[in-house]
């Protein structure tokens, strides 16, 4: 309960910064109910004094008094709707663009732990009932609330023990509400759960397309698709019966409340107790409290939904993100670019078995080193290392005399470029894509860069050169296009340090010698480390490490390893088809 | 009024809603100034006199009037 009341305090904390328009619309939304109780007062001296006493003055001033109230009325109801819904809209980009910075500010970890749909629920559906708690519904429980209490102090004013009466059948009403409540808060987790999962299903099978169409999977993954629709079309159903029986009581404990409160005012007219202008007011009054009523029961269901929704927003706000300008780090203003690592091992958090096993290795500025092994031997878990997407578990990495932990995140990723297995080519103009990143644009560096990919002249030939369309609807590239495209955009930011993980597994033997010359020719200052496992490209790195069951088992230069006979002369032999 | 509907709507967003505000802020100062008034304005409440005219029983101010019980 306290932990409620937390989080429903935290829902006014998010609209502090909107508290003029919010103090404005509460205050219209005041006006509002106070004019809303006018209408029966005037009928009840209407028929109490004006009609009984023919008094046609009285009768005008009234009728003139009703028009300039409801006047009013209308102008303060537009009001707090544009103030309601200006809220609504600046709060959702808001909210979204706090989320998603927070999102790509998390660290590796935590996006390997979760799955992109889970993560697309989270920062659509959950934002969006967060944002329509705190604008739509925390302004309507304002309303109710006020229109509760306005219409129980007239009457009280108009008949003290007839509202005395009508109070007793409240907490029966907020029982039943809450018992309701804690279901639907019970099915709304559920429904976010399953809908999370059934994104991360959309994603992972629209990614893999190919796969599902090679082994003739298109039955098979609809028919699961559809298992995991119908669950949630079980919990629509459950949560539609539960609202439908839900409504059915609530209309009916209220109708019977009313009917008695209604039978107990004409017992109080017949015995003289009030009059019948009074008896009209407040059955007037008794009607317009079925609305606030019905409006409490949605407000409390929809709190209910959005605790659910708060909790899973806040278990990704909670996570610590990672320290780019931590004040205890140091900015790195200039570096060489050598990279060491000193006996680093690692594994997950949540398991003992070592991806990496005592590495020790260095990079120089001026030299391509490369690191080689078969799959799954961990080299994938270097690059992460050498961009802080991990930490060691054991030993130190080092930039120059530096230890990375020591050093800003931010300045330490603006002197490395990377080129991974999994290219990514953003949809936009190839101009967009090579300066993704770049803060100061060089056409004549960015066509340089190009040229040094080999993917300049393919960039020419299209029909409108750089600024030609690729990705959603532009054209398609193949994978060798698109991964000389990311190293043409890795070359262009022009930085210290470039790691190529399997970035030219898709080229043939002859580009990929030029790309080499190229970036040899280029990179005569600067660090390049190349992961592959492929031995035309280890050809071309003036010293390689090989990794052997997550240990670094020999190093030296190509002819070297080979002479050797060892663990790279096997991998060799093995691979030595690729040539 | 179109104009200045017109001119309303094709403000940019934080601007809009400043004027909104501000013409918020000018009807309850009018709404104020009509309370005032109404508050001190005192209606006649009459009845039929003996001689067929009317008779003054009550000068009253609308919101005692709404909330009276007599």
């Amino acid at each position: 309960m306290h932990e409620r009341l937390k989080i429903f305090g935290s829902y006014f904390k998010l609209l502090l910064p909107y508290w003029d328009k919010s103090s404005l619309s509460l205050l219209a939304v005041g006006l509002s109910v106070i004019f809303s109780m006018a209408a029966p007062l005037i009928t009840k001296i209407l028929i109490d004094y004006a009609y009984p006493n023919r008094d046609l003055y009285l009768l005008t001033f009234l009728v003139l008094f009703g028009i300039v109230i409801f006047l009013f009325d209308t102008f303060f109801s537009g009001i707090t709707s544009y103030l309601d819904t200006f809220i609504h809209q600046t709060l959702s980009i808001d909210l979204r663009q706090k989320f998603f910075t927070r999102v790509l500010r998390l660290p590796m970890s935590v996006h390997k732990e979760k799955q992109v749909g889970d993560m697309m629920v989270r920062v659509t559906d959950d934002i969006d009932v967060i944002v329509d708690t705190v604008a739509e519904t925390i302004p309507v429980l304002v309303k109710t609330a006020l229109q509760l209490i306005a219409l129980f102090i007239i009457c009280i004013m108009i008949d003290w023990n007839l509202t005395l009466l009508a109070l007793l059948g409240i907490p029966l009403y907020f029982i039943e509400t809450r018992i309701f409540a804690e279901r639907f808060e019970d099915i709304q987790e559920k429904s976010q759960k399953r809908e999370s999962e059934i994104y991360s299903f959309y994603q992972e099978k629209m990614g893999n397309i190919k796969t599902i169409k090679s082994f003739n999977q298109e039955v098979y993954e609809t028919g699961r698709l559809i298992d995991k629709l119908r669950s949630v079309f079980m919990l629509v159903r459950e949560n539609l019966f539960t609202g439908l029986f839900n409504s059915f009581l609530d209309s009916t404990m209220i109708t019977l409340w009313t009917s008695f409160i209604a039978w107990y005012a004409g017992y109080r007219v017949i015995t003289g107790h009030i009059t019948i202008g009074e008896i009209m007011a407040i059955l007037v009054y008794l009607g317009q409290i079925h609305q606030p009523f019905m409006d409490f029961g949605e407000v409390y269901k929809s709190l209910a939904r959005s605790f659910v929704s708060i909790t899973r927003v806040n278990e990704i706000m909670d996570v610590e993100p990672e320290a780019y300008q931590d004040v205890k780090t140091f900015v790195l203003y200039y570096i060489e670019g050598k990279i060491k690592f000193d006996k680093v091992s690692f594994h997950y958090a949540d398991t003992k078995e070592y991806i990496l096993k005592n590495i020790s290795l260095t990079a120089n500025p001026g030299q391509i080193t490369a690191v080689a092994g078969a799959s799954g031997a961990g080299k994938s878990t270097i690059l992460d290392l050498i961009l802080r997407f991990l930490d060691p578990s054991e030993g130190h990495i080092y930039v120059d005399k530096y230890d990375l932990k020591q050093v800003s995140l931010m300045t330490l990723r603006a002197y490395i470029s990377i080129v991974s297995q999994d290219v990514i080519i953003f949809s936009g103009t190839i101009r967009e894509n090579l300066q993704y990143g770049c803060k100061e644009i060089n056409e004549k560096n960015m066509v340089q860069a190009a040229k040094d990919a080999e993917i300049h002249d393919f960039i020419m030939g299209c029909a409108n050169g750089y600024d030609t369309r690729i990705g959603e609807g532009g054209i398609g590239l193949s994978g060798g296009q698109e991964q000389r495209l990311a190293i043409a955009r890795a070359l262009y930011r022009d930085v210290k340090i470039l790691v190529l993980d399997e970035a030219t597994s898709a080229l043939d033997s002859l580009v990929e010698a030029k790309v080499y010359e190229n970036l040899k020719r280029r990179c005569k200052d600067k660090t390049v480390i190349i992961i592959s496992h492929r031995i035309p490209t280890l050809k071309n790195a003036d010293k390689i490490y090989v990794i052997h069951k997550n240990r670094i088992t020999e190093q030296g230069t190509f002819e070297k390893l080979l002479e050797k006979k060892g663990e790279f002369y096997k991998f060799y032999q093995a691979h030595a088809g690729e040539e | 009024m179109k104009n200045i509907f017109k001119a309303i709507t094709q403000q940019e967003m934080a601007r809009q809603a400043r004027i909104v505000e501000i013409a918020t802020l000018a009807v309850f100062a009018i709404l104020v100034g009509v309370v005032i008034w109404l508050w001190q304005f005192k209606i006649e409440l009459t009845q039929p006199g003996p001689d067929g005219g009317r008779m003054v029983i009550e000068q009253i101010n609308v919101f005692e009037l709404l909330l009276s019980k007599k």
